[in-house]
């Protein structure tokens, strides 16, 4: 049934309160939708809406079962079917120069640098409820190409090692070794919360272009927020993490050819959106955060959540 | 399904358990981390990843949009 539509996902609360081109469209349908007693501000608007590209709305649904998704679905062809050309189209098609208006961050986008995918997930433990036993988070973190070779010692020879700069382990430390298992990590770290942030590199093999590094190091953060006033252990928050990893740099391409780093360690507290605090779920526990070479590819272009942090 | 998966996760999680991170031991816990085939299948789906580009495309194509969309990027941290 996909193949009827054009798929798309984009980031609602952005789309909701902006007067953006992209954003009056959406507010447009999505004020006939089942978020149309939503306020601007309000968190209602998430869900799955089918529109005819003149921005008329078929049908939409907020669940994350597939059931009511399909009906939804098959609701908004069904719709569809009985409109006619000029109802479902633009005679005069969307602006397609205006996004960059708003797309800011695609200039930004570091397209000869280190792109990250960073997953996050619990590691086992015997009270895991089954509700969040297969959770995982997602991101994405970004290194322009000069910070991508800081990764690496100035000389490139076997045995050589070098310390990443700290800024660039900070990077991760506040943004990306975050606890978004459940829900969005709505808080990064301040720079004040990083206690620790070591990354070194060894180079340990070297074949024609071809380097091959491991990694080795540890990041600390503590944060006391102001949110939670009755639950300490929920406001402190924390990640006591170990990293160790391995990556491929081509000398030839300037650029990483592969790039594995993971961290393993006891987080700690709550936020008000990554879903720790409705089941007390605050701590210690074990979480695991994986960061590997993002595929080249629209669906691992999305910019960082707290890009706009990194001063850039 | 869910069974078979919830089943490979706790031999996973035990065989893990005890294991510290190394540089022996790190692919393993790497492997546990990363998502598995099953819960990338809603990748297979050829999103776009903006809704304007999608209406753009739509509209040249006679098509709806089918619009996926929460509080943070689905393609990226939600």
């Amino acid at each position: 049934m996909a193949s009827h539509f054009i798929p798309a996902a984009d980031q609602v609360d952005r789309l909701q309160r902006t007067t953006d081109a992209d954003s009056l469209f959406f507010q447009k349908f999505a004020n006939q939708g089942h978020t149309r007693d939503v306020g601007v501000r309000g968190l209602g608007r998430q869900g799955t809406y089918a529109i005819t590209p003149s921005g008329r709305l078929l049908a939409s649904v907020n669940s994350p079962d597939p059931q009511p998704v399909v009906e939804m679905m098959e609701e908004a062809l069904r719709k569809w079917s009985t409109l006619s050309k000029a109802d479902r189209l633009l005679a005069e098609p969307l602006d397609a120069n205006a996004a960059a208006q708003w797309r800011h961050w695609d200039k930004k986008f570091p397209r000869d640098g280190l792109i990250l995918w960073v997953v996050c997930r619990d590691l086992p433990r015997d009270n895991l409820p089954d509700q969040w036993r297969f959770a995982w988070g997602m991101d994405h973190a970004w290194f322009r190409k000069a910070e991508a070779r800081q990764f690496l010692p100035d000389q490139l020879q076997v045995g050589q090692r070098c310390t990443v700069p700290r800024n660039l382990v900070e990077r991760l430390a506040r943004f990306h070794l975050v606890d978004s298992v459940r829900g969005r990590e709505s808080l990064p770290y301040p720079a004040a919360a990083v206690e620790t942030a070591e990354l070194a590199t060894e180079v340990i093999e070297i074949q024609g272009n071809i380097v091959r590094v491991r990694f080795a190091g540890a990041t600390r953060t503590l944060h006391k927020t102001d949110l939670f006033e009755d639950n300490p252990a929920a406001q402190t928050r924390g990640y006591d993490a170990r990293l160790r990893g391995q990556a491929t740099y081509d000398m030839a391409r300037e650029r990483f050819s592969a790039f594995e780093l993971v961290a393993i360690g006891p987080r700690r507290g709550a936020t008000a959106c990554n879903m720790r605090i409705q089941d007390n779920d605050v701590g210690p526990a074990a979480m695991g955060v994986a960061l590997t070479l993002a595929e080249e590819s629209p669906l691992h272009q999305i910019p960082p959540a707290f890009l706009s942090q990194y001063g850039w | 399904m869910r069974m078979a998966m919830l089943l490979s996760w706790m031999l996973a999680g035990l065989l893990l358990h005890a294991e510290e991170l190394t540089q022996t031991t790190y692919a393993k816990w790497r492997d546990y981390i990363l998502p598995k085939p099953q819960e990338l299948a809603w990748l297979k789906i050829p999103w776009r990843n903006n809704l304007w580009e999608a209406a753009i495309e739509a509209n040249q194509r006679d098509k709806p949009v089918l619009l996926w969309t929460m509080n943070g990027h689905p393609l990226g941290c939600t």
